[in-house]
């Protein structure tokens, strides 16, 4: 259990590219930290230097209060679960699990009560003899998470482990995961392309784009206050509708000919980007106030909800409705709250509106 | 290797199965080619059932006599030879070191030469690894002479170091090996460093046992190789002590050509002999050859 600070952290691979920018950030003691963005964002590449399984290009790195940059992956206190479990095939759960134990040359019976409780708190008593082929997908990954836990690490690092599991199994383990991390209190970093994956686990989420941190934020932060066109369309599902508008410093947006109220804290007149997401606006028949006419082409059944694809002033747009919402039969406008718009720089895509 | 095709399974039968020409055929095929080629071992035990008189008189021959078990008895008991100074047992015996020194040392020197050319960061691994394959193009026999004064320049001639040594570089097996090697999961390997395994503890604990079914392919292949050598223990080897079944089988017969009728019924025992242990070892290993040659367990 450990404090891990990353301090100008760079990554630059010996074929030139530059995978991780310098990045900075401090993970707390038994903190979870996602780290999450799309695929070849960098996120693998950061995770592995904190593994010492990347050289670390520049910066610094402190697990504990030890400076790491510079010591072997065994001597850094961490244990990691890939996301295709890595276990030794021609070993039982048992040696899988104990092999890093033994390594450090730990009395036998130690090891042997160490596996024996780890086993018990994943529910693998019953398989420590078997090879990882005679297990499920599901027991191979708690598997690789008791060869983590038995090693009692500063620090666990996950990259990707449930990309290999069904959908079902995913929801499932991601719960067991969370619930074991909080239970053992270890530190963690845990790398995911998915980002119900980052919502639902992190304490804190780490949003990469192109090898640069976009945002470090609570969930609930990332989700009400994205500080990027990035964050805003990568995090939520059906992602936040993003169109050009142009702001007229004083309170209202102009989208075509329309104007929507927002709360903009001050922002100078300027062309913007508007986003509002799909769950923030509401469906009415009736053009009352500031209204805007929603061009209505296809309805997606979600069973608990439904999406509403269509056009406001010629930009797509997806509203997310409850599925007791009645849809009306004319024309139908959408009803945009102020406190629901966010605002973006056209170019730079950062955040505008508080 | 006649006996080999005998040994392949059929595929399971369909429950109900159809009477077609065309299966007629195949294995027609089937049979007259494994009889062509166990032809010649039949008449080699039909043959040596008759006294060494009867056969220089007639040759080959086709049908039983009751000379067999005394062939066989004189062949591996009696002492022969020029200096009279081995035995049938005694060349089995220095076939099998050969044929295990030569398996066992060509695994040991690729799977190294393998492991530094995939593992470590070698200025010039690839470089090094097309050296070791060009030696494909360099077999024993056309450097055979170099070899030679190397191997009696160190005094190793009529020793069994100077038998196996200098077979033992494996262009073949390190080729193997690399392949399978490279075909381990990074991550593997990588679990493996955070458990605290160097590179030898990595090799003994992970790589060696992950390449058994490899390791037992290529020890079955290389030790029919090597038991069948002729060229090199010919040269190497002119004590007869040292003498394998290979090498001493033309010996026996030659020696008192032309003073007396050739020892033909212990010539043909020998090479019945001879051939034993090579279809033996494919034929009960079968199974592990294949899968080492086919899948690999990850
Ligand atoms: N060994 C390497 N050599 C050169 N470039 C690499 C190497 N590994 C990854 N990269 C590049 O670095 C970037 C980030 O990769 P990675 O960290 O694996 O992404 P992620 O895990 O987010 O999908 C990618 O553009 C990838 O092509
Ligand atoms: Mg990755």
């Amino acid at each position: 259990m450990a404090k891990v600070s990353l301090q100008d952290i760079r990554k630059v691979y010996p074929n030139g590219a530059e995978a991780v920018t310098p990045s900075s950030f401090d993970i707390d003691d038994g903190e979870l930290i996602v780290l999450v963005g799309p695929s070849g964002c960098g996120k693998s590449t950061l995770l592995r230097m904190v593994a010492g399984l990347e050289d670390i290009t520049e910066g610094t790195l402190r697990i504990g209060d030890r400076v790491v940059n510079d010591v072997d992956p065994a001597d850094r206190d961490i244990a990691m679960v890939f996301q295709n479990y890595a276990l030794y095939p021609h070993m039982s759960v048992y040696k899988n699990m104990a092999y890093g134990l033994k390594n450090r040359k730990l009395p036998k019976d130690e090891i042997d009560t160490k596996v024996r409780q780890a086993a018990e708190m994943l529910n693998l008593t019953e398989f420590l003899e078997r090879r990882p082929s005679q297990l499920s997908g599901g027991q191979r990954q708690r598997v690789a998470m008791g060869r983590a836990i038995v090693r009692e690490p500063a620090l666990f690092l996950f990259d990707e482990p449930l990309s290999n599991l069904d959908a079902k199994l995913r929801n499932q383990m991601r719960i067991e995961i969370r619930s074991l991390q909080r239970r053992v209190n270890v530190t963690s970093m845990y790398v995911t392309h998915d980002q119900v994956e980052a919502m639902t686990m992190a304490d804190r989420i780490i949003v990469l784009n192109h090898g640069r941190i976009e945002q470090i934020g609570t969930p609930s932060e990332i989700y009400n206050t994205p500080a990027s066109t990035f964050v805003a369309s990568f995090m939520g599902a059906p992602p936040m509708n993003l169109m050009p508008a142009t702001y007229d410093g004083a309170g209202y947006v102009r989208i075509g000919d329309k104007s929507v109220a927002v709360i903009a804290n001050g922002a100078p007149k300027s062309d913007v980007q508007f986003g509002v997401r799909p769950e923030n606006v509401s469906l009415t028949g009736v053009p009352k106030g500031a209204a805007l006419p929603f061009t209505l082409d296809l309805v997606e059944e979600l069973g608990a909800s439904r999406l509403l694809h269509g056009r406001i002033e010629g930009h797509s747009f997806v509203v997310n409705t409850a599925n007791t919402t009645r849809i009306p039969d004319g024309p139908t406008y959408l009803d945009i709250p102020a406190e629901a718009v966010h605002l973006f720089a056209p170019d730079t895509g950062q955040r505008l509106s508080a | 290797m006649a006996e080999i095709s005998q040994t392949i399974a059929t595929p399971a039968a369909p429950p109900r199965r159809r009477f077609r020409w065309g299966r007629v055929f195949d294995h027609a095929v089937l049979i007259l080619g494994s009889a062509f080629m166990l032809m010649p071992v039949l008449l080699a035990l039909t043959t040596m059932s008759f006294s060494d008189v009867q056969i220089e008189r007639q040759g080959i021959i086709f049908g039983l006599s009751d000379q067999m078990g005394a062939n066989f008895t004189k062949a591996m008991t009696e002492k022969s030879g020029f200096t009279e100074a081995i035995t049938g047992t005694r060349m089995l015996m220095n076939s099998f070191i050969l044929g295990i020194g030569f398996a066992l040392g060509k695994i040991v020197i690729s799977m190294m030469a393998a492991y530094a050319i995939v593992y470590f960061r070698l200025r010039f691994a690839t470089f090094a690894f097309w050296i070791i394959f060009t030696t494909l193009l360099l077999p024993l026999e056309v450097r055979i002479l170099p070899s030679y004064e190397v191997v009696q320049g160190m005094g190793l001639t009529n020793t069994y170091t100077g038998l196996i040594v200098p077979l033992i570089a494996s262009a073949t097996g390190t080729f193997f090996f690399r392949q399978f090697f490279r075909s381990v999961p990074e991550e593997m390997i990588e679990a493996a460093r955070i458990d605290g395994a160097g590179p030898v503890k990595f090799f003994i604990d992970i790589l060696v046992p992950l390449s058994r079914t490899m390791i037992a392919a290529i020890f079955i292949i290389m030790f029919v190789f090597g038991w069948n050598q002729y060229l090199w223990p010919t040269l190497i080897t002119t004590e007869e002590g040292l003498f394998t079944l290979v090498r001493g089988i033309k010996q026996i017969i030659q020696v008192f050509e032309g003073a007396t009728i050739p020892e033909y019924g212990k010539g043909l025992a020998l090479a019945v002999i001879a051939m034993i242990p090579p279809v033996a070892i494919v034929v009960f290993f079968q199974n592990w050859f294949v899968k080492g040659l086919v899948e690999s367990e990850k």
